[in-house]
């Protein structure tokens, strides 16, 4: 124990103390912020900063009465000389022209400049059936008012026997955030176990190593320290998140918006989103937090441990990372598996066979029971899968580190299947 | 327990091998191997490349294990406690590229059971023992071959082993820090650590080692005091120069060699059986001047050549 612990405390040391795990730490939050900012910013500006589109309407038959309401992309007006339009369409005074000659609201042409954008088109058609239907309506004597009153929004207020809020939403976005940060952490960081074991190979370090301590524990050593690495990059990305937040909150709080307008804000949410607000909060309270935490932390560890064993011993039995890809393909496969399981099975039903199945096998469950958990999974049925996956990860554990003991020691050879499987039964 | 069989000669053996074997898939790595070696002495374990030496050694470190025969420590069964008496040179050196040197010995040394207070000193120790001391917070990467094999050797040395192996010691060392090296080893063996050495290249540790063992295609051909072998494979051989050519068709006379060397004079290799060694210095003075006449002493490699054509 105490060797695992030396190596563990060495491997924890030395990739904590690195310049790229410290660059990463920090930075990780703020770049993930700065992605997403981007992004929204990108379509904001999108959204807000195109100018409205002059549109001309040539309808001589007054198919649409003279009626229409300019939107935020388009300004509408009426033209009785086709030709001028098409001048200014030319010139640029004007950007298109919507021809409704014909005395038809099946066929409209519509000219333009240049090729009209798929958005245009389709906003365009939905402004103009609109403006049709309205009319029609019109018509047969019903007015505007009275047809936006008889507009009407259910909302479904769902729950389950017990009278709780079932909280569909809240607890699939929690249970697959998990779920993929263990999916990522598992991929990052058992690539990284793997390397290093190979590059103890190559440097020839183990074999100092190994006349040291027992090859498992040099394994074992290295998975818990690289675990414990992840593990305090997560935290500290969380704290930095929270801390980023913060910081954010205040600055733009106190400055950017005055304080009149926080009040009209917030008095207009109050009005709109009273019920939507008390429901995410009802939905938040329904949920049970110390199951997730612990259910997050059991998986997490567990997921990681058995997958980053298989990683070790095909770090081992490689002589380098190039040909590591055909022993990935197959590791990863159950992972991605499990991942796709939890989009498509588990967001559509938590409780189908096929997502309680994949959530008790070993090298799915990580993923899976992560999504599940929040859907009243019972802590027995919890911990049965938790069972199974430590049980697992000790069966597992056991054959890498036979292929490990032998696979660190072999240069030289092209790594195989066949060869691997014979490492299995050799004695050390 | 079956091993009580086997009992380990204690007096001063401080390692005794005792009928190992080891085989790989299709092949036998070491033919039932039996070497005691004594306490405080320099050891030599030579043969070709591919003898079995370095699967011999890894046992030893306890890093494969025999599939026959025992090794013993201190007339002790080999165990993991012993991992902190041995210390161990590879012959494949390797370091961490990235890590400062300092904290590469601390580790090692840890790992060899010194606390952390005594890992630093003896780190500290050895640096300065070996000029490096001005390097200590410098990373492997950066230092030149000379300085990472002088640091290689420090982790073999830090916790003061009972027993050292080095395995091709001079490999990758110049002139001047391979002297630096020999006064060390001899230094260690003064202080009584046991040192074994294991080599291809015979003639570089001749005047080194106190005993010796030879491996050849897996099997132990010779092992015991190097003085002794040598005084064993000389028996009845001289060496004689002289300035002119001799005629050596003398009864009781066996000519081995002879040839011209490179002062011009010629020199004869040649065994005398049945007439005293003043007879026959009689009969070549009268033939010619005689400049010298040596009992002939083989190079280790002589031997083994000797051996292995056997």
């Amino acid at each position: 124990m105490h060797n695992i612990f030396l190596i563990l405390k060495h491997e924890f040391l030395t990739r904590v103390s690195k310049k790229s795990f410290i660059i990463m730490t920090l930075l990780g939050p703020l770049l993930i912020g700065l992605f997403y900012g981007s992004i929204a910013a990108i379509s904001y500006s999108e959204l807000n900063q195109s100018e409205s589109k002059r549109v001309a309407i040539y309808d001589p038959s007054n198919a649409l009465k003279g009626q229409i309401s300019n939107s935020a992309d388009f300004e509408f007006y009426y033209t009785k000389d086709n030709a001028t339009a098409i001048k200014d369409v030319d010139d640029g005074k004007t950007d298109l022209l919507i021809d409704i000659s014909k005395n038809s609201m099946d066929t409209m042409t519509v000219t333009a400049k240049n090729s009209l954008s798929i958005t245009d088109k389709q906003d365009l058609r939905e402004i103009l059936s609109n403006q049709y239907f309205n009319n029609e309506l019109a018509n047969r004597g019903l007015s505007i008012g009275m047809i936006d009153s008889l507009k009407h929004k259910i909302v479904i207020s769902d729950q389950l026997l017990n009278g709780q809020n079932s909280a569909t939403e809240i607890k699939s976005g929690i249970g697959y955030i998990g779920a993929f940060i263990i999916y990522l952490f598992i991929f990052m960081y058992g690539v990284m176990i793997m390397r290093g074991v190979t590059e103890e190979k190559n440097n020839r370090i183990v074999e100092i190593i190994i006349s040291a301590v027992k090859p498992f524990q040099l394994m074992m050593g290295k998975i818990l320290g690289v675990a414990l690495v992840g593990l305090t990059q997560f935290i500290a990305w969380i704290v930095l998140s929270g801390l980023l937040l913060t910081v954010i909150g205040v600055a733009f709080g106190a400055t950017a918006i005055d304080q009149n307008s926080m009040q009209e804000a917030q008095t207009q949410l109050s009005k709109v989103d009273t019920g939507a607000m008390g429901q995410i909060m009802a939905q938040l309270q329904s949920l049970d937090f110390v199951k997730l935490i612990v259910g997050f932390v059991l998986f997490f560890f567990g997921g990681f441990l058995l997958y980053s064993s298989l990683f070790a011993a095909i770090g081992s039995a490689v002589d380098s990372d190039t040909e590591t890809q055909q022993f990935m393909f197959p590791v990863s496969m159950p992972l991605i598996f499990g991942l796709v399981i939890a989009q498509i099975a588990v967001i559509k039903d938590p409780n189908s066979s096929l997502a309680v199945w994949s959530s008790m096998i070993p090298f799915t469950s990580p993923v899976v029971m992560m999504v599940r958990l929040p859907f009243d999974v019972s802590w027995t049925e919890m911990l049965c899968s938790a069972a199974i996956l430590y049980g697992s990860f000790i069966v597992v554990v056991w054959f890498a580190s036979k292929i490990y003991r032998i696979g660190i020691l072999s240069y030289g050879q092209k790594a195989s299947y066949k060869q691997m499987f014979k490492w299995l039964t050799m004695k050390g | 327990m079956f091993c009580d069989r086997i009992k380990p000669k204690m007096n001063n053996t401080i390692l005794s091998i005792q009928g190992v074997s080891k085989f790989y898939t299709g092949k036998t790595a070491l033919d039932k191997v039996s070497i005691d070696i004594p306490k405080g002495c320099i050891y030599g374990l030579l043969g070709p490349n591919g003898a079995g030496k370095t699967s011999l050694i890894r046992i030893i470190n306890q890093i494969t294990q025999a599939d026959e025969g025992t090794v013993f420590i201190n007339g002790e069964k080999l165990n993991a406690k012993h991992i902190k008496n041995i210390g161990y040179l590879p012959e494949e050196r390797g370091l961490y590229k990235k890590i400062k040197v300092i904290s590469q010995l601390q580790y090692f040394a840890e790992l060899r059971g010194l606390s952390r207070r005594d890992a630093t000193d003896k780190a500290n120790y050895w640096l300065k023992k070996m000029n490096l001391y001005d390097v200590k917070n410098k990373k492997i990467e950066e230092l030149s071959k000379g300085m990472q094999q002088k640091i290689q050797f420090i982790v073999a040395v830090i916790h003061s082993p009972e027993i050292l192996i080095l395995d091709e010691p001079f490999s990758g060392f110049d002139p001047v820090n391979a002297e630096l090296l020999t006064e060390i080893i001899l230094e260690l063996k003064a202080a009584g650590s046991t040192i074994i050495f294991s080599t291809h290249r015979m003639e570089s540790v001749e005047k080194l080692c106190d005993y010796m063992a030879m491996l050849n295609l897996s099997e132990k051909v010779l092992d015991g005091k190097v003085s002794e072998i040598k005084k064993q494979f000389a028996t009845g051989t001289f060496e004689i120069t002289t300035v002119m050519p001799v005629d050596l068709n003398i009864e009781g006379v066996e000519c081995i060699t002879g040839t011209i060397n490179d002062s011009g004079y010629n020199q004869y290799t040649l065994k005398i059986n049945g007439m005293s060694h003043n007879d026959f210095l009689t009969k070549v003075m009268k033939q010619t001047e005689l400049i010298s006449f040596n009992p002939y002493i083989p190079s280790i490699l002589d031997i083994f050549i000797q051996k292995a054509k056997n």
